[in-house]
């Protein structure tokens, strides 16, 4: 199998130069080393090569997902081809192998040839040197010891490493998450899967409970708050999808340090599913302005944490699993965020989103339809305990990992006690955005991006920058203060509706 | 093991011929390859302590008396080298393992900063002949006082890349190769992982010792990665000092390859 792929990449990387229209012939030995893979998965005859890299028992609907989306990511990059092919094979390996070592050798080497292929940032360094570490402590003294009757490590030879291993490996996941957003960086699926991954393979090594969790999680949201400064801007719409993708991975990744590693896994391929069905649309038609609204709507709409939608879900279920109070009010803080974004999103540029679907062509109208389709799938595919019947909750987790999920599992408050308060506190935040001025937002972006200067170590070179953009953005807002917003008035209507209805549904 | 070191002067030997102008050129080079070998293949068959010191101080003297720049400085050294050895006279066998380990260290140093008369690509094989030795000297030596000395050097080579304002590993690859074979020759460290690390340090003094343009930058990440395989057991006797070691050269390959990218913006 894993020979297979390598003859195939070779194929590819000598024919690239010589054919003409590469991108249909990519897509098509790419197709056909996924299928061909997972058919040898199917029937358990992976070869020797795979053997040897220790695969027993892969899922195979995990590695199928799992390359379909990192296949969809890397044609995108601008690296060569070689490389692109050298990361397919890569997380091949780590998605199909259960061998520890084998998977902290792969992320080592996926980490390598990133920092190689990448522009130079600081964090990429930093991941590296935590995953070195990680590589260190198991090679030296995980390697040797086995496993307990209770399914954990329980021989560490030092310490320190037994009180380090696993913290660095939930630091490992969050430095990975925060190296996706930033200055002209490209959010990367394999960036999301790969520590993920690394984490779940790795959930026997976790001799911590929920002190972890009350540690790790506002790490992620002190990094989330850090790039607040840009969608209550609201500057442009990728920037606010990047942005709320970024806290709905927060919810996977709390998933991952309360220790529900197969929903995290499950949730996150299905929100870089969302991304990615975006971006590639997006880069479709580029010519049609309606169908690329459409596509923002979708992902505007599935990776907010309103109710109903697919994160909104998510973070419901989260909420009413954690036993934590910390950890209760950090999700809070999630979703305010979350909500405080999209409505503000809605309101600065609701008017590019505006798309008459009455009057549209045929193509737009079977568009929209399919995308929701499409996102009713995805909620399908994610649903808690409460709202499915026994045989549908968490349809893809069950599906992938073929555990069955604990009925019974309860934390602080009731699913539908949660539910309740998120509605209200949906409207109430919403009704708060629409009611607070435009001034008073763009002062408060402003204050934030003055605090986060004044701790940035080079603020003397950024000072007089500020100064002129201030004096443009001045100019801006008073313009912007003169437009009168009606779509947006429309748009929240219909979302209070929405609720109201919903609301309906649920306590019948 | 054999296999990886017939496979390295195969390439060198190839890389070598591609160069020349004419094959009179490579000829000195040919003879220290085939010198090398034949220590190589005496080293397999000869079993004791005694014969492979001659055997190994053979070859040496032959290639550097002929061929070697800078011979006074070789010759000091190897004299101080066989002082030490004397010692052993001297204690009767109470520091055995000790003196035979400093010997080894001082026969690294050589290795490491020798240069060549006639062609300075010979450094290679002597150095694929010195690693073989070093090898084969892993299997006698055990000194409990090497730890100590691994630690001191690594302090130390941390110190001058602090120095060098954590410029650049490329430029200090000659101390930081020889810690590494230290590194080597003092921890017992996995099969599989130890041909990867002697593979590693083949290839940055090939690339080194060949100057090949394009793979020059490579040379940063072989040395960051042999340095995680020597580190593996070396962590066991100081944690921190390896996150430090980790982080410093962290640090370098970023500022590195940050210099880089300018320069390739600029030129």
């Amino acid at each position: 199998m894993i020979e297979l792929i390598l003859i195939t990449s070779l194929c590819l990387i000598f024919i690239n130069e010589k054919i003409s229209n590469k991108a249909i012939v990519s897509v098509g030995i790419r197709t056909f080393q996924i299928v061909v893979s997972s058919y040898c998965l199917y029937r358990t005859s992976v070869g020797p090569s795979a053997a040897f890299l220790g695969t027993e028992n892969p899922s195979i609907l995990f590695f199928f997902i799992g390359s379909a989306l990192v296949s969809f990511d890397i044609e995108r990059l601008s690296y060569k081809r070689h490389v692109k092919e050298l990361i397919f094979l890569l997380t091949t390996i780590l998605l199909i192998s259960s061998n520890l070592g084998v998977v902290v050798l792969t992320t080592l080497l996926i980490c390598i040839v990133y920092i190689l292929e990448r522009r130079t940032y600081f964090i990429d360094y930093i991941s590296l040197l935590i995953i070195s570490l990680i590589g260190l402590i198991y090679f030296s003294e995980l390697s040797s010891t086995v496993l307990t009757i209770k399914d954990s490590y329980y021989l560490y030879l030092t310490e320190v490493s037994e009180l380090i291993f696993y913290p660095l490996i939930t630091l490992f996941v969050l430095v990975e998450f925060s190296r996706l957003n930033g200055l002209k960086r490209n959010i990367s699926t394999v960036l999301i899967l790969v520590p993920m991954t690394l984490a779940y393979k790795f959930k026997l090594a976790n001799n911590f409970e929920q002190d972890l969790a009350t540690v790790m999680s506002p790490i992620f949201l002190f990094t989330i708050f850090l790039k607040a400064r840009n969608p209550l801007r609201g500057k442009s719409l990728s920037h606010s999808i990047n942005y709320l993708l970024v806290i709905s991975l927060f919810t996977s990744f709390t998933y991952l340090v309360i220790e529900y590693y197969e929903s995290s896994i499950a949730t996150s391929l299905l929100i870089i599913a969302i991304f990615t069905i975006y971006r590639e649309l997006s880069n479709l038609f580029t010519r049609e302005v309606e169908l690329k609204k459409i596509t923002a709507c979708f992902a505007l709409f599935n990776l907010a944490a309103i109710p109903l939608s697919f994160s909104g879900l998510a973070l419901i279920d989260i909420l009413s699993l954690t036993k934590d109070m910390s950890v209760f009010f950090y999700l809070i803080v999630a979703m305010i965020i979350s909500l405080v974004t999209f409505s503000f999103t809605l309101k600065s540029l609701g008017d590019d989103l505006y798309v008459n679907l009455l009057e549209g062509s045929n193509k737009v109208k079977i568009a929209t339809a399919s995308l929701f389709i499409t996102s009713l799938t995805l909620i399908f595919l994610n649903l808690s305990h409460y709202l499915a019947s026994q045989r549908n909750t968490k349809l893809l987790e069950t599906l992938i990992f073929g555990n069955k999920v604990d009925m019974f599992a309860s934390g602080l408050l009731n699913y539908n006690l949660m539910f309740i308060i998120f509605l209200i506190g949906a409207v109430v935040i919403g009704y708060f955005v629409k009611v607070v001025d435009n001034k008073l937002s763009w002062k408060v972006s402003f204050r934030l991006d003055e605090v986060l200067r004044s701790i940035s170590l080079n603020k003397i070179e950024l000072r007089s920058v500020a100064t002129k953009e201030s004096k443009v953005e001045s100019i801006l807002e008073d313009e912007r203060n003169e437009v009168e917003i009606s779509s947006f008035k429309v748009s929240f209507y219909i979302l209070s509706i929405f609720l109201i209805i919903s609301l309906i549904i649920i306590e019948l | 093991m054999i296999i990886i070191f017939l496979i390295f002067t195969i390439i060198s030997l190839f890389l070598r011929t591609k160069d020349a102008k004419s094959i009179q050129e490579c000829i000195p080079f040919y003879i220290v390859s085939t010198l090398s070998w034949i220590s190589f293949l005496l080293y397999m068959y000869l079993d004791s302590i005694l014969y492979i010191f001659t055997t190994f101080e053979i070859t040496t003297f032959l290639i550097m008396i002929t061929l070697g720049n800078n011979l006074s400085k070789f010759l000091q050294l190897k004299f101080i080298s066989f002082f030490v050895l004397t010692l052993l006279y001297i204690f009767e066998g109470v520091f055995q393992q000790d003196i035979l380990y400093v010997y080894v260290l001082i026969s690294t140093f050589i290795a490491l900063w020798s240069s060549f008369r006639v062609d300075k690509k010979i450094y290679f094989p002597f150095i694929l002949f010195n690693i073989f030795s070093l090898m084969k000297a892993r299997e006698y030596i055990e000194s409990p006082f090497s730890v100590t000395v691994f630690v001191i050097g690594a302090i130390f080579l941390l110190f001058i890349l602090l120095k060098g304002r954590l410029q650049s590993l490329y430029r200090e690859t000659s101390i930081i190769t020889f810690i590494l074979w230290l590194g080597v020759f003092t921890f017992s460290i996995d099969l599989y992982f130890l041909l990867t690390v002697i593979t590693l340090l083949l290839t940055v003094s090939l690339f080194k010792s060949f100057k090949l343009k394009e793979l020059n930058k490579a040379i940063d990440i072989l040395l960051y990665l042999s340095s995680l395989i020597v580190l593996i057991p070396f962590i066991k006797v100081s944690f921190f000092l390896t996150l430090t070691w980790l982080a410093i050269f962290s640090i370098c390959l970023f500022s590195n390859k940050r210099l880089r990218d300018i320069g390739e913006c600029h030129g």
